[in-house]
């Protein structure tokens, strides 16, 4: 994951960080969050260098992190600042727990391994200026896995059976459409039908023959959107995901609900952060049991792909390649069209 | 290339290790570990004490006889324990010191290694912070500190310290008198303490004895005795008596709760490939050179008889 060390990834909605340091784990590196001087979040390697005990089982005093073995004290920079058992310490450079940069962007605190990231500051949200849900849910599996999952239309109709979406009966096609960063999907010819979802759907657009346009993007290095609307344009929703691998097999994914619908946005949004929760436990069953399965094969075993499957090939081509070396142009933006059965 | 892995306790199998309190052994063979060796500790009227390899027993479970093979190791009780040793040792197992005392006695199993429990028992600096108010208060009093080599391992002295804000020394202490308190590794398995008053009677001690059960995980059988009982009423030194054993309890969770965290880092690192790089101070000077003692003496080697024994003195708060 060479590639990815570069990138801002969100690591915690800000409201979480309290009192206490939090341990968490970012491309297998272990870290520790706490509030520093003034309040602002600090982010260290989470080992104090003394005996490697993990600082975050240790506690905050006045901005600083004070370690729980020994009680080796660092700053918002990774400074030993005290070292109580001696009474003549003067802190040297040598010792100290690394410090990584983090920002608060809205009402999320962002993170990067790098001193030169390739952007100076974290994007942010896509649609962070409209009112949305933040919600994280941990996955013990590979993030490319999840990533194919959130562009893989066709398992809807069985993992979230009922709940979006029934048994396929509609000829849909898709359109395929590699960007600059990354791919979009387009899908055309969808209708509101048995899922509990789309019945909502119905009711709020009030027609009983409502077809559904909706898109999935990957958007390099690990995130992945996915929007529905209706042709008329009264509602219009959208998830924006954002897979931050944890380390190999475990990642952390962070998403944000959006809605715009007229004077409904405010009751739909509950609703729809509450349903997309679900989904979101729904695939974590089989994504956990898919990893373990492929784990104990040595990670070798690449299933039997079809054409309703082209979508998360291209973005697992694509999410290994960044992770591999990092932004590139493409020489070629290639399109395609694929027709399959919802 | 050799198949043969080294023994990594080669060092240690000639000694004897402690494997239960003897009030813990009865019949029913119970299943140990010792040294990586799964072995069945019982003892019966008709055959004594037991230990057995498992793999005896396992066995004779399939071929339809009764009982282990004839295979045995040795084993013995003394002073309420069971020792045992997977070589031949050249003396018989150890007494246990202030064993007449009045005191409380338990064991445990980390998830650590043998040698960073040792290092973890010499080290008087962490005291503060790990068992803040229980043992010790935040460190504000410069000490002497002396650490030096013996003949069987390191000895550490901290002199003029004094009872402060912390649970134990308030029980045992008496107000703002000064103590010296002396922790020793004794080698193979021995980490004693003792609290002496300023004319040198010693008032309090705590000895543990340590066995590897694997190379991650470590056996600890604990005894925490006082030299006068607490109180001259029986129900209330029993009452007493309780309580010690609750803090001492809770001391060792405290431990663990730290080693077992760092254990967990150096598994991560040892996946990796990795060596563990720490930073010492001059305040663990004690656990570094207990640390060593021990990792040679499990390694099989032979500390030169020749070689100077080492002292330091410095001053350190605590």
């Amino acid at each position: 994951m060479e590639g990815l060390k570069r990138c801002w990834f969100p690591i915690l909605p800000a409201r979480e960080l309290g009192r206490r340091p939090i341990a968490l784990r970012l491309l297998g590196v272990p870290l520790v969050l706490f509030r520093g001087p003034r309040d602002e979040p600090a982010l260290l390697l989470d080992r104090c260098p003394h005996r490697l005990v993990p600082l975050s089982l240790g506690r905050v005093e006045r901005g600083e992190l004070r370690c729980a073995y020994h009680g080796w004290t660092f700053d918002a920079g990774g400074r030993c600042t005290d070292v109580p058992s001696l009474p003549r310490h003067k802190p040297t450079p040598k010792v100290c727990a690394p410090s990584f940069p983090v920002r608060l962007v809205g009402d999320t605190l962002w993170a990067t391994l790098s001193e030169d990231p390739y952007d100076a500051e974290p994007a942010g949200w896509i649609d962070g200026e409209v009112h949305g849900s933040l919600h994280v849910v941990d996955l013990a599996c590979d993030y490319v896995r999840i990533l194919e999952n959130l562009v893989d239309n066709a398992h809807a109709a069985f993992v979230h059976r009922n709940f979006l979406r029934s048994y396929p009966t509609q000829d849909i096609r898709s359109v395929l459409r590699e960007t600059e960063r990354g791919l979009r999907v387009e899908t055309y010819g969808e209708r509101a039908r048995r899922g509990l979802l789309f019945r909502l759907w119905r009711r709020v657009a009030a027609s009983d023959d409502l077809e559904i346009a909706h898109v999935e993007e990957y958007l390099e290095p690990t995130a992945a959107r996915v929007t529905y609307g209706d042709r008329s344009g009264r509602l219009h929703i959208a998830v924006h995901f954002l897979c931050v691998p944890q380390d190999a097999h475990h990642t952390r994914l962070m998403y944000r609900c959006t809605v715009r619908a007229p004077l409904l946005s405010r009751v739909f949004l509950p609703l729809l952060a509450g349903n997309v929760g679900r989904l979101m436990v729904q695939d974590r069953e089989l994504l956990e049991h898919e990893a373990a399965a492929a784990r104990e094969d040595g990670d070798g075993r690449r299933g039997t792909p079809t054409i309703s499957d082209v979508p998360g090939v291209w973005v697992a081509r694509a999410a290994r390649d960044y992770a591999a070396h990092g932004p590139r142009p493409r020489a070629q933006l290639s399109t395609r069209e694929i027709a399959y059965r919802l | 290339m050799s198949d043969v892995v080294p023994d990594p306790w080669r060092g240690l199998r000639d000694h004897w290790l402690p494997l239960r309190w003897s009030r813990a052994v009865g019949e029913t063979p119970s299943c140990a570990r010792l040294l990586g060796e799964p072995v069945l500790v019982s003892r019966s009227r008709a055959h004594g004490l037991r230990v057995t390899p498992a793999r005896a027993w396992r066995s004779s479970a399939r071929s339809g006889e009764r009982g282990e093979r004839g295979e045995r190791y040795l084993a013995e009780e003394r002073d309420g324990v069971v020792w045992c040793s997977l070589g031949r040792p050249s003396a018989p197992p150890p007494a246990w010191p202030y064993r007449d005392w009045p005191g409380t006695s338990g064991s445990a199993e980390l998830e650590c290694s043998f040698v960073r429990l040792i290092e973890n028992m010499m080290d008087a600096s962490h005291a503060a912070f790990i068992h803040g108010g229980l043992l010790r208060g935040k460190p504000t009093r410069l000490v002497r500190y002396v650490v030096r080599d013996t003949v069987a391992g390191v000895q550490k002295i901290n002199e003029r310290e004094r009872a402060r804000g912390s649970l134990l020394y308030r029980l045992f202490g008496s107000g703002e008198d000064e103590f010296c308190h002396v922790e020793e590794l004794v080698l193979p398995c021995w980490v004693r303490a003792e609290y002496q008053t300023t004319g040198g009677e010693v008032v309090f001690a705590v000895q543990f004895a340590f066995a590897p059960v694997t190379a991650t995980r470590t056996r600890i059988l604990y005894r925490v005795g006082a030299r006068r009982a607490i109180s001259r009423v029986g129900p209330i030194n029993r009452v007493a008596l309780l309580v010690l054993g609750r803090l001492v309890r809770r001391v060792i969770e405290q431990d663990r709760w730290i080693l077992e965290a760092e254990e967990r880092v150096l598994e991560e690192l040892r996946g990796r490939g990795e060596a563990p790089r720490r930073a010492a101070t001059s305040a663990d000077i004690a656990a570094v050179w207990a640390g060593q003692r021990a990792e040679d003496l499990a390694a099989g080697r032979a500390r030169d008889p020749a070689a100077p024994a080492r002292r330091v003195e410095f001053e350190l708060r605590l």
